[in-house]
């Protein structure tokens, strides 16, 4: 089982979590294609513990039993 | 003179003169406006060592070139003046409308010196400045205060509530009822003059020195505003409190006064439950497009807010999962005229101070100082404002609460100033940042979230130590430029240096370009550092709380870092040209034009 956490502007893809059966090889682009989220929509992932940019997590194959997050552009404080 | 009014206000509380002086053009182009200017003159004028609350200190109310100007965000103001509590320079920045006003009135600022004997009043016009008797307003929350002096549209009042006026070390000064100038203490300066508000009056126009290209100029900045989406959407829909879920999910939500770095409530303390269950609508600044602000409700309270760093503080820091109640004290903080990071992050070390039992004695009068206890944030949240019971130990700030009972190490300050809402063991660039703010425990001197978190504007690794110190710097020196400017940071999401020297320019008559934005930024913050230097800040001040240099994270997508401060430190001073114990060279000053 993979969680898929979704913030503001993208929930309108799947609410706050979604959750995915585990497939060998299933990446965090799949994911994100399976949801129909448009790229331009994301900025940061987090998967495993670890935050980057769409273009350096894509590609990534998730494991059984991780938690990912999806986020839009934002910023604050 | 375009840009600026051309004219500053001095007023002594003391003797009850009052003078209008010329501005000074070529020290204004200088150091800007606003945080560069009243730095550059507080530091002329007074004695950095002295006492922040005698009379001897100066409060500097004091606008930059594009506030009062049709720049998108142009409405900002600065006070300037000498921290009470931390004893470094204050400058705290507040939106709103009123700093736009004291522009319309005529003023590019107004200079507060001395203390008058009894409570008063100033009220400025186009025509007309008097200092009057405020007997009446004393007492009076910052709602009551505005509700009474706001007798005309074109008015805006800036007020003290009671926390200023009981010389609370972390109150604010408001204006426009829930605007802060927060952070430093500044709203004690303003109640040790005696001084409970500042009611502006004008209509007057801002000279712009090239029309034509300042509206060309505000139209491209205002369409990338909108076309960016963070300012023209994440920002407006959620406000700040966007942030809670992202830097949860990063691990670096301070929890339980920054004992963990992931609060499992925080979905229920977000932006976006905000939006959904107690936002009435978006309340902008003064000309700006974006539109943070929250104006929020709940079936106690109605007001402006909360931020994000508002909700962290009385949220996950003190435990809490109550949106509600944050909201109430948020609303409490806005009437008695408090900071609210400061204040929440206070009542944080307080619950740690009794979790480790050294509250034992204090007669919690029912609402027990610990952690996940909603009820106590909004009674302690009114009790330390108005300094009553407990609460008077709390008023001056979590350093001296846990210094009291020989626990220092637990208040998670830099300089005395609470840090905010992002742990540095989780960020190490934005560790960098509040050890060397020249204010302390700041995260908006030099936001290193943008590029270490958010990817903006282009991602940085968080726990990466290369090329930290370089940006950190850089992200200080345009802050200071765009805080002396008038403008909010917040268009630094969308806008860069070029884009500010070429609004500069076409307002003021300049030829700036990026390089001199930075520039004029890194000078303002070395006469920062000069002021600190004078005042008596120690070189060993340029710290972090021992909890993040000595405790790895416990769990959570930070586990096992601390903050790398010794790694990073020397090539900051190198790269600011300073010395070793982080003073700057008579060579840097020099080449500064200081």
């Amino acid at each position: 089982m993979i969680t898929v956490k979704l913030y503001s502007a993208v929930r309108k893809y799947g609410g706050k979590e979604v959750l995915f059966d585990h497939k060998d090889g299933i990446t965090v682009r799949d994911i994100v294609e399976d949801l129909k989220i448009p790229l331009k929509e994301l900025s940061i992932i987090i998967l495993d513990n670890f935050d980057s940019t769409p273009d350096i997590m894509l590609d990534r194959i998730i494991k059984d039993g991780a938690l990912l997050h999806l986020f839009p552009p934002m910023a604050g404080g | 003179m375009f840009g600026y009014m051309g004219k500053l206000l001095r007023i002594n509380l003391t003797n009850n003169s009052i003078k209008v002086e010329d501005l000074d053009l070529e020290l204004a182009k200088k150091f800007v406006g606003g945080r560069g200017l009243g730095t550059k003159m507080l530091y002329d004028e007074i004695d950095p060592k002295i006492d922040a609350l005698s009379p001897e200190n100066k409060l500097f109310f004091i606008n930059g070139p594009m506030s009062g100007t049709p720049t998108p965000t142009g409405g900002r103001y600065m006070v300037v003046t000498k921290s009470p509590l931390s004893g470094t320079i204050a400058s705290s920045n507040s939106g709103g409308t009123w700093g736009a006003r004291l522009k319309y009135a005529g003023y590019d600022g107004i200079i507060v010196e001395g203390k008058a004997d009894k409570p008063v009043y100033i009220t400025v016009t186009e025509e007309n400045v008097e200092i009057n008797d405020a007997f009446d307003l004393w007492g009076k929350t910052v709602g009551e205060t505005t509700d009474i002096l706001q007798k005309e549209k074109k008015t805006n009042v800036l007020a003290i509530g009671p926390a200023g006026e009981r010389l609370s070390k972390i109150a604010a000064i408001m204006n426009d009822k829930d605007r802060a100038a927060g952070r430093s203490g500044v709203g004690a300066v303003m109640g040790s003059k005696n001084l409970k508000a500042i009611v502006v009056t004008g209509n007057l126009k801002v000279s712009l020195f090239d029309e034509e290209a300042t509206k060309a100029n505000n139209k491209e900045a205002t369409q990338k505003l909108k076309d960016n989406p963070v300012t023209g959407e994440g920002l407006p829909a959620y406000g700040t409190a966007v942030l809670v879920n992202v830097i949860n999910a990063n691990g670096m939500f301070p929890t339980n006064n920054f004992q963990e770095g992931v609060f499992d409530n925080a979905e229920e303390i977000s932006g976006e439950t905000l939006a959904e269950k107690y936002l009435v609508r978006k309340d902008p600044c003064h000309r700006c497009p974006i539109g943070c602000g929250r104006y929020t409700k709940t079936d106690k309270v109605e007001g402006g807010g909360p931020e994000y760093e508002t909700i962290w503080a009385f949220g996950a820091d003190c435990g809490v999962k109550d949106l509600a109640k944050i909201i109430e004290a948020n609303y409490w903080c806005n009437q008695y005229g408090i900071d609210t990071i400061s204040a929440g992050a206070t009542l944080a070390a307080a619950m740690e101070l009794s979790q480790i039992g050294l509250l034992d004695h204090v007669d919690f009068e029912g609402h027990k100082l610990e952690f996940g206890n909603d009820d106590a944030i909004v009674y302690w949240t009114k009790k330390l404002a108005l300094r009553e019971g407990f609460g008077d130990e709390m008023a001056d700030g979590s350093y001296r609460l846990c210094e009291k009972y020989g626990r220092a190490d637990l208040s998670m300050s830099v300089k005395k100033l609470e840090i905010p809402a992002y742990d540095p063991r989780g960020v190490q660039g934005h560790g960098l940042n509040y050890a060397t703010s020249n204010r302390g425990g700041c995260h908006v001197r030099g936001y290193m979230i943008s590029p270490e978190i958010l990817g903006l504007p282009a991602k940085l690794e968080r726990q990466e130590l290369k090329d930290k110190p370089f940006w950190t710097k850089t992200f200080q020196d345009l802050t200071a430029f765009i805080d002396s400017t008038g403008l909010c940071l917040f268009t630094s999401f969308a806008l860069g240096a070029d884009d500010y020297a070429k609004i500069f320019n076409s307002i003021v008559g300049t030829n700036w370009n990026g390089d001199d934005v930075l520039k004029a930024g890194e000078r303002i913050y070395n006469i920062e550092k000069q002021f600190n230097i004078e005042a008596g800040i120690l070189p060993e001040e340029d710290t972090l709380p021992e909890r993040f240099l000595k405790v790895p994270m416990p769990a959570g997508p930070t586990e096992g870092h601390v903050h790398r401060l010794s790694e990073l430190l020397p090539e900051y001073y190198e790269l600011r040209g300073w010395d070793s114990k982080g003073a700057p060279t008579k060579e840097r000053l020099e080449d500064l034009g200081l």
